[in-house]
């Protein structure tokens, strides 16, 4: 999820990119150093970095390397504004993965590559339906056999194939997928402020920086939500020459998302059953693992990966969309 | 030999750390009270065991903006000599942190006298 520590990393982030176009190790674009941080400067370090002092042992030297400017980016205090809740829809972030792919040739459900971390398959046998994960193809039918041998005592496995005596034979690959939902958006606002020793390197280092942030106005964050930025105003201060400081805010509202993000797995097969419960008329059951943590598998997502077939007599058809 | 019936109290000077030439994007910038080397943040020991005797210069005042509810006084500001000849000159700055034997925590200002430092610390209480 979002949160304001996502919105400060995001604009230090900017801020270093700006200013060190080609990374820590080449020139700044101000032919000097400069820190960029989220936070705010420890009092005692600036006044000697603006000096281009250091301390050795308690003793002030010089740095070699000049004045040291900074740009930090600290959150306003009692900024927040109310922002325009929109109800909005689960959505994937992290895709289920297939490793698998089922093959139906008759009754024989053939399965090739290789099972990722929870994904399982789902066998529709004429209308029995069993649904099974594991580490491997022989692990997986292994266990399929032990729920089909129920209701077919005929069938075997051999080799990466489970050989039925069905006539009307599904299978469906699930696997375990993250989504998320924006649950609240929030407005705060954000500080970037250039500290520096004298008003030349301050012009040079903040026109850039403005560019940066006001062509970045719509960001996607870590957790894919995005932050939407919007100038808000400039302080500059001069207040603090006599300490040899010289000082620019830019501020900026930033409207960002709550994300609250799930686990979920693919639904695989959906079971009607008329009458079952008399106090509902219809009972849908899902087939699927269940993740740790989570009471049922979640009804999310339609699997698409799917092999069907009726078999007829003479001439067997098999389809598939995956 | 230092006189224990009158500097019979001990401190540690620590300070923040970051004064280094590392530029660019950085971590988080901020005091924080763990201690740590000059290159990772927090505090570093610059003279730990100083025999010393503290005494309360001013009670801090009700009113304070930084304080909790159940605080009545605001930060106190307290007078901390060392024993003579205990600290070389140098060793301590303005706004040093002192950690006392009873851990109380002071922000220091110092200055050198013909007769050792006199420091006086404002005690960090939230």
């Amino acid at each position: 999820m979002a949160d304001l520590s996502d919105i400060t990393a995001l604009f230090a982030s900017m801020a270093a990119a700006t200013i060190y176009p080609n990374g820590n190790s080449q020139p700044s674009i101000i032919n000097g150093p400069v820190k960029i941080f989220e936070g705010w400067p420890i009092p005692e370090i600036i006044d000697l970095d603006m000096r281009g002092q250091m301390l050795v042992n308690s003793v002030v030297a010089p740095t070699g390397v000049g004045p040291i400017c900074s740009v930090s980016v600290y959150p306003m205090p009692n900024s927040g504004a109310l922002a325009y809740q929109i109800l909005d829809e689960p959505y994937i972030v992290v895709p289920p993965v297939h490793g698998l792919t089922p093959t139906i040739i008759g009754g024989a459900i053939a399965l090739s590559g290789t099972p990722g971390t929870g994904e399982f398959v789902t066998l529709i046998l004429d209308k029995h339906v069993y649904s099974r994960g594991g580490a491997s193809i022989s692990a997986i039918l292994a266990a399929l056999l032990t729920d089909v041998l129920v209701d077919y005592p005929t069938a075997y496995v051999s080799g990466n194939s489970l050989m039925t005596p069905a006539t009307h034979v599904t299978a469906r690959i699930g696997a375990p997928a993250t989504m998320a939902q924006v649950t609240h958006r929030q407005i705060e606002s954000v500080m970037v402020t250039v500290w520096t020793p004298d008003p030349e390197r301050r012009t040079a280092l903040v026109a850039p920086l403005d560019v940066m942030f006001k062509k970045n106005l719509r960001v996607a964050l870590p957790d894919t939500s995005y932050a939407i930025i919007r100038y808000q105003k400039t302080n500059s201060t001069d207040a603090h020459q006599t300490v040899g400081i010289y000082q620019r805010d830019l501020i900026y509202t930033v409207e960002f998302a709550t994300l609250d993000t799930f686990p979920v797995v693919e639904v695989t097969a959906i079971v009607t059953n008329i009458g079952v419960d008399v106090s509902e008329d219809m009972l849908i059951q899902t087939y699927g693992p269940t993740l740790p943590g989570q009471p049922s598998p979640f009804v999310a997502i339609i699997s698409p990966v799917w092999v069907e077939t009726v078999v007829a007599p003479s001439s067997p058809t098999i389809s598939s969309n995956s | 030999m230092v006189d224990t019936s009158i500097y019979s109290r001990t401190m540690q000077v620590r300070r923040s750390s970051g004064g280094n030439l590392q530029v660019g994007l950085l971590p988080y910038s901020g005091r924080t009270t763990i201690e740590a080397n000059a290159s990772t943040g927090g505090e570093i020991i610059v003279a730990d065991n100083i025999p010393c005797f503290i005494e309360l210069k001013s009670m801090g005042r009700t009113g304070s903006s930084n304080i909790l509810p159940a605080n009545e006084n605001g930060l106190s500001t307290w007078t901390i000599t060392p024993s003579p000849g205990s600290i070389p000159n140098g060793v301590i700055r303005d706004r040093d942190l002192a950690v006392d034997d009873l851990g109380y925590r002071y922000e220091l200002t110092c200055y050198l006298t013909p007769m050792g430092y006199i420091i006086q610390g404002i005690r960090l209480e939230s």
